[in-house]
């Protein structure tokens, strides 16, 4: 009897024991594999897309002022880059940089993709101007992992457009792409659609598709306008619209809709009649041609950067442009 | 009365047991005893050593050398191993070389090392090293223009580079935060290099408090092993019962005196009355339903629910004192099933009682009769 309650007390003592050595340091702790699927997360926290497009905006203002076009290319990418480089060039030469390059720094809403892999965007909606001009819809870019992200384009936001709604910073919404369905139409098909519509207004196939907007509408009031003055002369004039390859940025909203930036090149050809020179339309036009000797063709061309929304299919909606941007870049007489 | 009868029984045997401690308790008192004490005191001293001598270091620094590839990635969890609060520091053996630590998501980390080998660190191989592997992350390296060095990409949370050594503290706050972010360490050209991770715990692991719980359990056994477990076996089982044969000092003896008694006087008087007794008209009372709601009555007197009575049944039990009589009769006969704790004279008293309610009742459910019919 005694012999058991020894044994008992013996193995008592030793698992005593070994509980008092063994807690020295505790157990050499282990890394658990984590549950949260990463793919999930936005790339960037709010405070960090902040601080990006920030910096972006005060290295520009710093060139806007220094009129430098040079080291553009080290904050702004893709149609951007193309109309602010024409913008400075512009302001160059008339001594006056436009209102409407004019980018708020206070944001109403950022938008960033929860997309792992590159290129990865980010759209960020900012406030009115000071002397009330309307939102900027800033898309930022960052193409590849070494490389920082940049301004890829800019849509000033028509007034009174109704946008649509996105996840909130903190989840992130997904990245799209120009393939993505179950909308109305692809991305790429209503780029070029609303190319289409563009280039023949309300005679174009498409134009049912697409709700007015005032591009739409200030174009063929001006390609009206125009044309009346050409026929008095008995000139003509032509311009066409196409859709940059992979220049196109597409972000998911919370309603399955798309919203997507696109850029669209435009060639405006106009021909005086009766021996006459063609002269350029506008002042930018005006300050890109500088000294160049006029002759009877201009051709023009033109950055358009477009916003369109696109709703998911049989939401018996049409395609929406929420906003945009339009630099001539290059003015020649032929 | 088989109860009755062990209490002689077990007095008459009480003097039969030796005087003085038995083998058993000697076992449990000098042997047991001490040895429960013993380790009463040794899991309070372990105890107070965990607390004091052997607590755990509030500095955890994990090292370990890495050489053959220029980065260095700690897999997710690794950096709040340990706690949040982390230093990271990288030590190139050429101290004229650029070491770059960053801090950022695993995915980030992923495409910026993307096609190059790179060493792993997978956690703690010891509480001093860590566990390293070395492979190769996914993808084809970067080739496109306008890149940016580590130190300037956007992608990180936080960063430092520093030439020979550099290092970077998480301070585990809500934006600095180690829990979900990775540490790439880019050692540009250098050939070898220590990485080392230094955690500062903020809650010590405590291993005092398990001592001392189980010294105390080993207290209450020790002092258990000497009184309760020291007894022999039959006494201690028998304890309750021989404490009221020996003294009735115990308010559960008594009650069981009390009992004892009430029923021997109430098997007396029903086999007075058992003999008298009419056996047709016993079976008549116990068929009517109202003599059957009674039949507990008069084993707890004090519960009344004027809601649940039978009334109709109640009017026949008191319809001649030849009725209540034979009301009292099915309820002693009842005593054969259940022990009564009520005297034959206290029952005749609460039959009287009844029958008094009973009549009140009456005539106040007629006058609520009335006053609905008026309604």
């Amino acid at each position: 009897m005694s012999r058991r309650f020894s044994k008992i007390a013996a193995a008592v003592l030793a698992v005593g024991l070994m509980i008092g050595m063994g807690g020295c340091e505790g157990q050499l702790p282990k890394v658990a594999s984590s549950t949260a699927s990463p793919s999930a997360t936005p790339n960037l926290t709010a405070a960090q897309e902040k601080k990006i497009r920030t910096q972006i905006l005060k290295t520009l203002d710093q060139f806007n002022q220094d009129r430098n076009t040079d080291e553009l290319g080290s904050i702004l990418s893709g149609p951007e880059l193309a109309i602010r480089t024409s913008e400075l060039d512009v302001a160059r030469a008339t001594g006056n940089l436009d209102r409407k390059t004019t980018i708020p720094t206070d944001l109403a809403q950022t938008v960033i993709s929860t997309e792992s892999g590159w290129p990865r965007t980010v759209f960020s909606i900012t406030t009115t101007t000071e002397d009330q001009q309307s939102k900027r819809l800033l898309v930022l870019k960052q193409d590849s992992a070494h490389q920082n992200y940049k301004l890829w384009g800019v849509a000033r936001l028509f007034s009174g457009v109704k946008m649509p709604k996105f996840e909130i910073a903190s989840l992130g919404s997904q990245q799209g792409t120009d393939k993505d369905s179950g909308l109305l139409m692809t991305p790429k098909e209503a780029v070029a659609e609303y190319a289409d519509v563009l280039q023949y207004g309300a005679n174009s196939k498409y134009a049912s598709q697409f709700a007015d907007d005032d591009l739409r509408t200030k174009l063929s009031e001006l390609t009206d306008q125009v044309q009346k003055a050409m026929e008095l002369n008995k000139g003509t004039q032509e311009q066409t619209f196409t859709p940059v390859d992979d220049a196109i940025c597409v972000m998911r909203s919370s309603d399955g809709g798309d919203l997507v930036v696109a850029q669209i090149n435009s060639e405006w050809t106009r021909s005086a009649g009766e021996g006459r020179e063609s002269q350029p339309a506008s002042d930018a036009e005006k300050a890109l041609f500088g000294d160049g000797k006029a002759t009877s063709i201009m051709k023009t061309t033109y950055v358009n950067v477009v916003a369109l929304y696109i709703p998911k299919a049989n939401a018996g909606k049409q395609v929406t442009a929420v906003g945009s941007e339009r630099q001539p870049i290059k003015v020649e007489a032929l | 009365m088989v109860d009755a009868m062990t209490l002689p029984q077990e007095e008459q045997e009480q003097p039969q047991v030796k005087v003085g401690p038995t083998r058993h308790a000697k076992i449990m008192r000098g042997i047991v005893t001490p040895i429960l004490g013993l380790l009463a005191v040794a899991c309070i001293v372990l105890g107070v050593l965990n607390a004091t001598m052997w607590k755990p270091s509030a500095q955890v620094t994990a090292s370990s050398l890495v050489n053959g590839s220029r980065y260095v990635v700690t897999d997710p969890g690794v950096l709040s191993l340990i706690d949040q609060r982390v230093k990271i520091t990288a030590k190139t053996t050429d101290a004229s070389s650029n070491v770059c630590i960053a801090i950022g998501s695993a995915r980030d980390v992923a495409g910026w090392i993307a096609g190059t080998p790179y060493t792993r660190i997978t956690g703690l191989s010891d509480w001093s090293a860590l566990s390293t592997q070395k492979a190769a992350a996914q993808g084809t390296a970067d080739q496109s223009d306008s890149q940016v060095a580590l130190q300037d990409s956007d992608m990180w949370t936080k960063t430092t580079c520093k030439n020979g050594t550099a290092s970077l503290q998480i301070k585990g706050t809500a934006t600095d935060d180690s829990t979900n972010a990775v540490a790439l360490i880019d050692f540009g050209d250098a050939k070898s290099a220590t990485v080392s991770l230094d955690w500062t715990r903020q809650t010590l692991p405590d291993f005092a408090m398990p001592l001392y719980f189980a010294g105390g359990l080993f207290v209450i056994l020790a002092i258990l092993a000497a009184s309760v477990f020291a007894m022999p076996p039959h006494k201690r089982r028998h304890r309750e019962a021989a404490a009221v044969a020996d003294t009735g000092t115990e308010p559960g003896g008594d009650e069981a005196v009390a009992a004892w008694v009430k029923d021997a006087e109430a098997n007396a008087s029903r086999n007075e009355k058992a003999s008298t007794a009419k056996r047709k008209r016993r079976r008549h009372a116990s068929h009517r339903s109202g003599a059957r709601t009674q039949v507990p009555d008069d084993q707890q007197p004090t519960i009344i629910d004027p809601a649940a009575r039978n009334l109709v049944a109640d009017q026949q039990s008191n319809a001649g004192p030849s009725d209540g009589a034979a009301a009292t009769e099915a309820a002693k006969n009842s005593d054969s099933e259940a022990t009564s704790v009520i005297s034959a004279d206290e029952l005749q008293a609460y039959f009287a009682r009844l029958a008094q309610e009973q009549v009140q009742s009456d005539t106040e459910s007629d006058t609520d009769d009335r006053t609905e019919g008026a309604k």
